[in-house]
């Protein structure tokens, strides 16, 4: 035996390019199947190690109706359990700088020394230190972040994010950040949903237990005894140790939570009778208010009626006064005037004598009158007697000086009082005009104020209106939960329900489906290289095997000398590609996914099982190929075998009866074409190889350009709004109105829409995801801020009247179709939606549906307070200065920027492009080990025809470009097979690695396409290169052998 | 008629580590054109070195050879390519057809680089192969496949046919086909031929017989009337 071994081991010497390549594919080969393999097994081994290290909990107990200190001590009676930490968290958002956060509130006890049992899901200081009161407080150190971040010093103040004031539940929520942590309950960046902020938890902070305020517990941790013995990602875990303990504590709620059911039912129902009360009072308050002002408004209103009617009065009294004083003044001219006549009379004795004829004609009247007629009734007699005496006074008037004198004394003083009068008339006119005038302004004003009044009461109307509405809406809907509150229940939840182990486990496991694929197509390759070089290998030694046969040797004796040089050079692989394999692969797999997770990287480690079944299975195969090449040359006869092989017929190929091409065809290529396809098994060699190759470099391009595009495509294709601002819940619906004018006139800011958004969750793929649910009034307005489309046919996606649409990743997920329906989380309630259309969208699920739809499936009327802003241009200093514009707003809440949010989002993702580098190397060393081997045998078996081909004087040029040829066509085939291989190579990675909320792209660039083309040719090209110097020192005399 | 061929006292060693091993201790002749010689020799003693070295596959350690007028001796790898390209039209033992290609088209094959070739299927007629220049060579016999080989030296239009033991892989009366041919050819295209032999009995067909032994010219005989080849037995 030990000859043979001596002859092995020369023919190794001898052939050590062909011993090489065996040996290079099975160490790829098993270094993949073994390190990728190992992967999952290690990634779960360092997570539960990390586990155990920091006592994550077994088990978790949460009750809807929470836990008093009885329930928590009849938890330490169960048996089996072993740590126990009953504790209250929340949900809180404070600001930092611009950005508003959504932190866990969790708790620790008091006493933190690692060994204390009940100190549960231990914090990792990173920085800093733990809290020493209750004043202070640690944060999680982000490991990735799309914000900021929380900083220690800062001082934070907690809000509740809903209509319970923080102070209800923690005694202090003025908090000083003093360390950074990071905890075994959350491995990942992404920590679940939240009912509160924008929907998705940005990280924890750890308080000490008692700053809770509330005696009621609202959920249990539970360490069990002996379960850090098992690997908890084993089914051993459950089964063993789990199982039993969770069996126990059900049947412990059972009992115990019913007994807190009536009570808690009792305590709501107060709690509502107490609210209605004050609903209705507050109702009854702004109705009487509403009231008040409606009656201020009429009186203000009948005040300017009054007064408008007084106005009218003054003018008409004026033009009376007017009329009056006219009169007046008349009478005296006329006064004036026979006054002037009396004083002419008097100076004319002419006129005496004519006075006291006519006064001796009205006496002879008088004398006429009998005399008992005589009276103040006769008219005739009064007229005459009044006659007589005026005319007796004339008479005696106009017949003294003094009565002259007496005359025109009375007509100066009757000129002036005329003067007078009109004098006294002009003011009494002026001064009415004046009190018209300061009415009218007067009446003015008042109308102006009761406008105002009429405008701030349909305002408050208004306002009130809303208010009421909200507060009869959610009455209604909170009496209707009340009486539809189910029996109080304890939910028991094992480590299955929790996220962060079951999203790691995820994460392994489907790094395993990888492992499953990437084997088997280096496997078959291996194959294929062993099969090609093995039977080239038992060709040259025909007349070997031949005299080795007819000198008597057995069949077995003759195949052993090949079997065990490929046994050799195969161990030889596989000792070699299990240690690289084992060293790299793992290590570098765990070590990216671990950049989204907090579990510390791995060590080395070797697997027994899987080295062996990597290495068995490989050298299997390879003994197999050989085991066949040679038993074909083994079944002829000796003497067959010693004469040299009939040369293998030439072949008219199928190219060759489609005579319009095959003419065209040069004669060189004619020739390449017959000898491509002579050689069958090279050529799937070839093209299996080589397509792998360039599959795995446009997969690698590929995955590169998806989680590139997600930025690209988000934030500017899709999103088409820049800022997203949120006001104040409590902002009412007019002051809302005029921030949004306030914002509207901003520079810069070119469109805003008004939408709601409210955080939902769904449960995808098992897992606890947040859903941001957008409900949109505008729907026409809002297509211009968002595209909502088909991601293939780019056709536009309505939003319904009466169902949903939803994102792609979302649907894909939930493996819903266009007409099925969602299970939504959104208000503490839980609704089915009918999808009525799935849009393209890659970070973040959401959900669209229109304000109608709303209202009928929540009851409540949507309260939009998101604020989407669309700028005319972005810049860094145009949103710096909006930004500072925007914070001083009291009413605004928080703001997103989202080039910001790109920029991290982008720098987040970048770090998985070293998974490019990875399967460059490895596309690259298939490439070399494929084409190497092929160009080898090609050249060993076509030896003679290469020598001959220079014995008629070929340059050395003309004779590789005669036997590479075939090899450029065979890549390029490859090559091109290897294009839609990548595709599909691309899409199954992209589906087994992509995050839960984020979808990436699906396209892979036509640039990446060429990339990979273009260096899986030059690849060949390197391999032509290094054949070609071995093709050079071909000696000529070959073309003179015999045929062997 | 000129010399064609010199031969100056080429010698060839070949050093195998330590031990020179002299396969051509001073070789000495002339080869006029259109001549036909046969080289014979046992095996060893240095025919295949001479057609080697005359054929541009190889080169002397010393000496000069002028082929034509040209010193073919100090060429380098690059100009004895071209050498073999244009001058000289080789016939192998064992053929050496490629198996994937047609007659025609192992002929075309030698075609392809050649400046002056000739017309390929009346090459191929002229061997009497034209009836089946579609076949592969596997389709042919020994003696047909030797015609094939012969029409793709001669299609290249060489000044020189270099034939290397063209009958050994034959039988008998396919062999005297063969050289009949070669005969044949160097008579009406006034073609240079040596044929390099071990089988004595082919000498009387040759204008020029050189016999070989150990490296060194034992006699060179110039026949004044060569026997056509049908009137050798051998």
């Amino acid at each position: 035996m030990k000859k043979i071994f001596l002859d092995i081991f020369r023919e190794i010497k001898k052939s050590i390019g062909r011993f090489i390549s065996i040996f290079a594919i099975v160490a790829i080969g098993v270094a993949f199947f073994a390190g990728i393999k190992a992967s999952a097994p290690l990634m779960k081994e360092t997570a539960d190690d990390y586990f155990d290290a920091h006592n994550l909990q077994d088990i978790q107990v949460y009750s809807t109706l929470g836990f008093v200190e009885e329930d928590i001590e009849k938890f330490s009676e169960i048996e089996g359990v072993s740590g126990i930490h009953a504790t209250h968290s929340m949900d809180a958002l404070f600001m930092v700088g611009n950005s508003e956060y959504v932190y866990k509130v969790m708790t620790i006890p008091h006493d933190l020394s690692l060994d204390n049992p009940s100190y549960i899901n231990q914090a990792v200081l990173l920085e800093g230190r733990m809290p020493e009161n209750e004043n202070e407080c640690v944060v999680e150190a982000p490991k990735m972040s799309r914000k900021g971040g929380v900083e220690i010093g800062d001082v934070i103040q907690l809000e509740s994010g809903t209509d319970t004031p923080i102070e209800d539940s923690l005694k202090q929520s003025k908090l000083t950040v003093v360390g950074k942590v990071k905890s075994p309950y959350y491995l990942s960046y992404q920590k679940g949903s939240s009912s509160i902020g924008d929907g998705s938890l940005d990280g924890f902070l750890l308080v000490y237990d008692d700053n809770f305020k509330s005696e009621i517990y609202t959920e249990v941790y539970l360490t069990v005894e002996d379960a850090k013995n098992y690997n908890s990602y084993s089914d051993d875990y459950f089964k063993q140790v789990i199982d039993p303990v969770t069996k126990r504590i059900s049947q412990l709620g059972n009992e115990r939570a019913s007994l807190r059911t009536d009570e808690v039912k009792k305590l709501a129902m107060e709690e509502y009778q107490k609210a209605e009360e004050e609903f209705n009072q507050k109702k009854a308050e702004v109705e009487a208010q509403l009231k008040d002002a409606e009656k201020q408004l009429q009186d203000a209103h009948d005040t300017i009626t009054y007064n408008e009617n007084k106005i009218k009065d003054l003018k008409s009294t004026i033009e009376i006064v007017k009329i009056q004083g006219q009169a007046q003044i008349d009478a005296a001219k006329n006064q004036l005037a026979v006054l002037e006549a009396q004083l002419a009379i008097g100076e004319n004795s002419a006129q005496v004598q004519e006075l006291e004829k006519m006064l001796s004609d009205v006496n002879a009247q008088i004398a006429n009158i009998p005399t008992d007629e005589q009276n103040i009734d006769n008219n005739e007699y009064m007229n005459l007697k009044i006659r007589q005496q005026t005319l007796e006074v004339l008479l005696e008037v106009l017949k003294s000086d003094a009565t002259k004198n007496q005359l025109k004394e009375m007509i100066r003083k009757q000129e002036e009082n005329i003067d007078q009068t009109e004098k006294d008339f002009n003011e009494t006119i002026a001064d009415f005009e004046h009190q018209i005038e300061e009415g009218e302004i007067q009446l003015e004003e008042g109308k102006k104020q009761y406008e105002e009044g009429l405008q701030e009461y349909e305002k408050n109307k208004k306002i009130a209106e809303e208010q009421l509405n909200d507060g009869e809406e959610k009455l209604a809907k909170a009496k209707n939960d009340i009486e539809n509150m189910s029996e109080g229940e304890w939910i028991v939840l094992d480590r299955h329900s929790h996220y962060s182990y079951m999203d790691y486990g995820g994460a392994a496991d489907r790094m395993d489906n990888i492992a499953k694929i990437f084997p088997l197509f280096f496997f078959l390759v291996a194959a294929l290289i062993c099969l090609t070089t093995m039977t080239r290998m038992v060709d040259e030694q025909r007349s070997i095997i031949g005299t080795l046969k007819a000198l008597g040797y057995s069949k077995g004796s003759i195949a052993a000398r090949y079997i065990l040089y490929a046994l050799a050079s195969s161990v030889l692989g596989s000792v070699v590609g299990v240690l690289v394999g084992f060293a790299v692969f793992p290590t570098l797999i765990v070590h990216l996914w671990n950049m989204m997770y907090s579990v510390p990287d791995a060590s080395f480690k070797f697997y027994w099982d899987l080295a062996l079944m990597a290495s068995i299975s490989c050298i299997a195969v390879i003994l197999l190929t050989t085991w066949f090449a040679v038993n074909k040359e083994l079944k002829e006869t000796p003497a067959l075998l010693m004469r040299p092989k009939a040369p293998g017929n030439g072949k008219r190929i199928l190219l060759e009866r489609i005579d319009f091409i095959w003419k065209r065809l040069s004669f060189t290529h004619k020739v390449t074409c017959r000898n491509l396809f002579r050689y069958k098994k090279r050529f799937f060699m070839t093209i299996i190889g080589i397509s792998g190759c360039t599959a795995l470099l446009v997969a690698g391009y590929g995955i590169n350009d998806s989680i590139r595009g997600i930025v690209s495509n988000q934030y500017e294709e899709l999103q088409r709004y820049d800022v997203s601002v949120k006001i104040k819940s409590d902002v009412n619906i007019v002051e809302k109105e005029e921030i949004v004018e306030k914002i509207n006139a901003m520079d810069h800011v070119d469109e805003t829409i008004l939408i709601t958004q409210e955080s939902g969750s769904a449960n995808i793929k098992s897992k606890d995801q947040s859903v941001n649910v957008v409900v949109v009034n505008d729907i026409l307005k809002y297509e211009d801020f968002h595209t909502l489309r088909d991601r293939n046919t780019h056709e536009t996606v309505e939003i319904p009247d009466s169902g949903v649409i939803v994102s792609e990743k979302m649907a894909s997920d939930l493996g819903v179709k266009k007409g099925g329906t969602v299970k939504l989380n959104v208000n503490e309630s839980t609704v089915e939606f009918t999808v009525e259309g799935i849009f393209e969208n890659y970070v973040g699920h959401l959900v669209i549906m229109s304000s109608g739809m709303y209202k009928k499936t929540f009851g409540l009327t949507p309260k939009p307070t998101q604020l989407y802003i669309r700028l005319d241009e972005d810049s860094s200093e145009i949103e710096s200065a909006l930004g500072s514009q925007l914070t001083k707003m009291d009413a605004i809440e928080s703001i997103e920027f989202f080039s910001g949010s790109a920029e991290t989002f982008d720098g987040m993702i970048s770090s998985l492009s070293i998974i490019v580098v990875v399967l460059v190397v490895c596309a690259g060393l298939l490439a070399f080990v494929v084409l190497y081997n092929l160009t080898n045998v090609n050249i060993s078996e076509r030896i003679r025809e290469i020598a001959t081909l220079k014995v008629l004087g070929f340059y050395n040029k003309e004779v590789s470009s005669y036997v590479f040829r075939e090899n450029i066509l065979l890549s390029l085939i490859g090559a091109v097979c290897g294009l839609g291989l990548g595709t599909g190579l691309h899409r199954l990675i992209m589906a087994l690695a992509e995050l839960d909320s984020v979808m990436f792209g699906r396209i892979i660039t036509t640039k990446s396409y060429l990339i990979s083309l273009v260096i899986t040719m030059f690849f060949s090209w390197i391999v032509a290169r290094f054949m070609h110097i071995k093709l050079k020192k071909i000696p000529m005399v070959e073309s003179l052998k015999s045929v062997e | 008629m000129s010399e064609f061929i010199e031969f100056k006292d080429v010698k060839k060693i070949y050093h195998m580590g330590e031990v020179d091993i002299p396969a051509l201790s001073g070789v000495n002749f002339e080869i006029k054109k259109g001549e036909f010689v046969v080289i014979a020799g046992a095996s060893g003693a240095g025919k295949s070195t001479i057609l080697n070295i005359l054929g541009g596959m190889d080169t002397p350690t010393s000496g000069q050879i002028l082929v034509d007028g040209e010193d073919i001796s100090n060429y380098n790898a690059k100009q004895l390519t071209t050498y073999r390209r244009y001058d000289i039209g080789f016939v192998f033992q064992f053929y050496n057809l490629v198996q994937n290609l047609t007659v025609t088209e192992n002929v075309e094959l030698a075609c392809e680089i050649c400046e002056n070739p000739l017309d390929i299927l009346e090459t191929v007629e002229s061997v009497g192969l034209l009836g089946r220049k579609d076949n592969f060579p596997a389709q042919l016999s020994g003696g047909e496949q030797q015609r094939v080989a012969i029409a793709r030296a001669l299609a290249k239009n060489p000044k020189l046919l270099l034939c290397d033991e063209p009958t050994g892989a034959l039988d008998y009366n396919t062999g005297k086909q063969i050289l009949k041919l070669l005969q044949d050819t160097c008579r009406k295209n006034n073609m240079t031929v040596i044929v390099i032999t071990h089988n004595l009995a082919l000498t009387p067909m040759g204008d020029k017989v050189i016999r070989v032994k150990n490296g060194k010219i034992e006699s060179i005989t110039v026949n004044e009337h060569p026997v056509p080849v049908e009137s050798i037995e051998w």
